[in-house]
């Protein structure tokens, strides 16, 4: 069960990961969802044309970061709203992606190719039997080990370098970095494209560990993702733990399906549920920490 | 001090015949502003709010685009786009508000853009810490490098943007109002800074409005007024008085086309250019009888730092109060506090002879006490909605039929607070397509539209036209004749003299003295708000044992 909760976990978690840099940069990326929905496509696509999972899951990065470009342009050059841009991504994916599939293979519908390369499980060349432990640490698909990596990769950047600083302060005062003779719009786009290299790898792992393309295969994952980030307090390892506490949630919703005597739609509903509560109880514990904060003089 | 040895050299810095316009205020900040900045120099910058010192000093800095006007650097010319090609060229500023990423530490502050490179790419935390701790224990400056700015007081705020300027290595800089949060010891570790770093050839600029501290520091002033660069003087040959002159101008020669039409505009025209603006306002009926409104020892403080003390006001039927003095003296809290937003740590607000308990500008408002913010267009007003919203905010009671708007009531309500201000608009209109004055007629009918007894006006005329300040004016003396009481909190002499009937002048968060009748003059209130007088009844306590 842990297993396929890493399993779940991956895809949301790099999404997520990709969308704290960009949140940290004060832009809020809400197209999370159609990024990974484009990643997944293009992953699909190109590792059945090339028979590469590599090449596959660069071009669901590239998809992501082309998409996360544009979108840097309109908000940033063109100064439209983000939150409107980022709904335009959204439904540009939602509509674009089905159009592409119809001139490309002529459906809109499930994409299958007969003998597409699978996300590799990591085989590691040395083991142990310490039974819960080996099932925690072994065994796993690659995106797996890439998200934790990349966890601990963005803690690095965003705490230790000087990247990171300019990224964190851009967020909180665009204008201190203006005056030290910085250019805030240059760190908040960088962060806007690394938003969408997490979304369009997460979507190309999660539509390589299946080998399909199905409409919607994200299902509201890129959502979960954004999240997730304010789940996790805005810093990696929450976010990892969020993205974690989500993949469990359906991880058990699924395995209860036809065990407990519950409508399976209310159980597949349990993740989501799970998030609403989350965050409602995340939203008060903070209001509360800010009156304790703002106690009289 | 330092002495200037390199006459034969060009000039460091010339700033020559800057002009900014700000549109939108309609407002010149700068004229054809030309100074020289010299190596080894200090230079006083000094003006009313609103002279244009930091304006100017913007544009030196890269901060702001000016519309026209040259800087030639080491004789040559260059052309600042961006803050960076200022701080490339070796001028940095220590603005009046230091901008700071409040959560982040001192050190990460300070470095941000130039951040000390170690293993792997990463920041060179030591590096960066040893370098702000060994600056500061120089200069000895009570900063630790590792406290979150969040945490600091605004003093300790700005110390620490001038050590992350003296991290640049800066060729010139420049300080804005930097010893406005200070306490005098700070003040001293501050002074002994710049004159250190003027020893080691930088030029430095300080914008001030303290003359004293200018006397204390400076080799040079310039003084500016109303966007012109009015008199530059060497400090060993020029006065405390002739400066104050200089700055707040005198009645017959003001040059300002504003001000002369607002002299002209005064009722009755004043018999004389240079007499007293305050004669033409004694009237021969000033209303007595108890207060209507007023605050009674008053304090509040941030910390330890009090930001008012013991400060007590009151205002009659009938009179108008004004208040003034220069910013950074207690001005904004006292508004903040007479207009509900702010619960003073003691004292008590008095209307009717009965203590307020509830602080909130609602309460005030049903208690009859208006208010008319001078940041108007943020607090005031909602820009987008139409005039006749604007109009009906703080009205529902006798619009409303069973909790909707009757659209007849409203209309009603509306044609005649538009006529009676004369607003000259559409109702229909979106705010933010009407004129300044007319924004401010829309905000004033409202504000007076509940039947207020008390009414303060923050900066009426602020960022108006001529004509727009007429009305204001001529709106707030027929309030005054209806009877109702007025306090008028404005840094602005020529209007607090043509209105006021009593005026109170603030200064270091205390009132510095009271002005009735003919002790109202142009040069009292200006030594009050300057703090001269203070210093010099201190001085002869020191000379007379």
């Amino acid at each position: 069960m842990i297993a396929n909760s890493l399993g779940i976990m991956a895809p949301i978690l790099i999404a997520a990961l990709g969308g704290l840099i960009s949140e940290r940069a004060g832009v809020l990326n809400i197209s999370l969802e159609g990024l990974m929905l484009t990643g997944a496509f293009a992953s699909v696509v190109v590792t059945a044309a090339s028979g590469s999972i590599v090449l596959g899951l660069l071009a669901g990065v590239l998809a992501g970061a082309f998409l996360a470009f544009m979108f840097s342009i309109i908000s940033i050059d063109f100064g439209s709203n983000i939150f409107i841009t980022g709904l335009g991504i959204n439904l540009l994916a939602a509509g674009g992606i089905p159009f592409i599939s119809n001139q490309m293979f002529g459906t809109k519908g499930v994409l299958r190719f007969a003998d597409i390369a699978l996300l590799p499980r990591v085989v590691f060349p040395f083991d142990f039997r310490i039974p819960l432990l080996h099932d925690l640490l072994f065994g796993h698909q690659i995106g797996v080990y890439i998200g934790i990596a990349l966890t601990a990769l963005v803690w690095l950047g965003l705490y230790r370098t000087s990247f990171g600083l300019r990224i964190r302060s851009v967020g909180a005062n665009p204008e201190a970095l203006r005056l030290r003779g910085l250019s805030p719009e240059r760190y908040r786009r960088i962060a806007i494209i690394l938003s969408g290299i997490g979304a369009g790898l997460g979507g190309g792992l999660l539509a390589l560990r299946l080998g399909v393309y199905l409409p919607n295969i994200t299902s509201g994952r890129g959502w979960i993702a954004l999240v997730a980030i304010f789940l996790g307090y805005r810093r990696p390892v929450g976010v990892l733990i969020a993205a974690f506490v989500f993949a469990f949630a359906e991880t058990v919703s699924m395995a209860a399906q036809g065990i407990v005597a519950v409508p399976n739609t209310v159980l597949l509903s349990l993740p989501y549920i799970l998030t609403v509560i989350a965050m409602v109880v995340y939203s008060a514990a903070r209001a509360g920490g800010n009156r304790r904060a703002r106690s009289p003089r | 001090m330092t002495v200037n040895t390199q006459l034969n050299e060009p000039p460091l810095v010339e700033l020559r015949n800057i002009t900014k316009c700000f549109p939108e205020n309609e407002v010149w900040a700068n004229r054809e502003v030309s100074l020289t900045i010299r190596r080894g120099e200090i230079q006083a910058l000094v003006g009313e709010n609103g002279a244009g010192k930091s304006t100017v000093m913007h544009v030196l800095a890269g901060a702001l685009a000016s519309d026209s006007g040259r800087i030639l650097l080491d004789g040559r010319e260059v052309r600042f786009e961006h803050p960076r090609d200022a701080i490339d060229a070796g001028i940095l500023m220590v603005h009046q508000h230091p901008q700071f990423v409040p959560e982040l530490r001192v050190w990460e502050n300070l470095i941000l853009g130039i951040e000390p490179r170690g293993m792997l790419g990463t920041i060179d935390r030591n590096a960066a810490v040893a370098r702000i701790t060994e600056l500061a224990t120089r200069y000895h400056m009570p900063i630790n490098p590792n406290h979150r700015i969040e945490y600091l007081a605004s003093s300790q705020v700005h110390l620490a943007a001038i050590l992350g300027a003296l991290l640049r290595d800066p060729q010139v800089l420049i300080l804005d109002e930097p010893t406005a949060p200070c306490s005098d010891h700070e003040v001293e570790l501050l002074f002994n800074l710049l004159r250190s770093l003027a020893e080691q050839g930088r030029a430095l600029i300080l914008i001030t409005h303290k003359l004293r501290e200018v006397f204390a520091i400076a080799d040079r002033v310039t003084v500016m007024r109303h966007g012109v660069n009015v008199a530059e003087r060497a400090i060993s040959e020029t006065t405390i008085p002739e400066l104050s002159t200089l700055m707040v101008g005198e009645d017959c020669q003001v040059d300002s086309d504003d001000l002369r039409l607002l002299h002209a505009y005064r009722e009755p025209p004043a018999s004389d250019a240079a007499s007293d603006a305050a004669a033409q306002n004694v009237r021969e009926t000033a209303p007595q009888g108890p207060p209507l409104f007023s605050i009674r020892n008053v304090s509040l403080y941030e910390g330890h730092l009090p930001l008012l003390s013991e400060v007590s006001l009151s205002v009659r039927s009938g009179t108008i109060l004004g208040i003034t003095g220069i910013r950074e003296n207690g001005l904004e809290y006292l508004e903040d506090v007479i207009s509900g937003s702010t619960i003073p740590d003691s004292g008590e607000v008095v209307i009717d002879e009965k203590r307020i308990t509830e602080f909130s500008p609602r309460r005030f408002r049903r208690l009859g006490i208006a208010y008319v913010p001078t940041d108007r267009l943020i607090r005031g007003a909602s820009m987008d909605a139409s005039v006749q919203d604007n109009l009906i905010l703080l009205r529902r009671k006798g619009l409303q039929r069973r909790g909707v708007f009757n659209r007849k009531s409203l209309d009603g309500f509306s044609d005649q607070l538009k006529e009676r201000f004369g607003i000259s608009a559409s109702l229909k209109q979106p705010l933010r397509r009407l004129s300044g004055g007319n924004i401010q007629k829309v905000i004033l009918s409202r504000e007076l539209s509940i039947g207020a007894r008390v009414v303060i006006f923050s900066e009426p005329s602020w960022g108006l036209d001529f004509r727009s300040k007429q009305f204001v004016y001529r709106e707030i003396r027929r309030l005054r004749d209806a009877g109702t009481a007025i306090i008028l909190i404005s840094a602005d002499i020529d209007e607090i003299l043509s209105l006021s009937d009593e005026i109170a002048v603030m200064f270091r968060g205390s009132v510095a003295t009271e002005l009735r009748g003919s002790a109202r003059t142009r040069e009292k209130i200006a030594e009050y708000m300057l703090g001269l007088e203070q210093a010099l009844d201190a001085e002869a306590d020191e000379v007379s044992p």
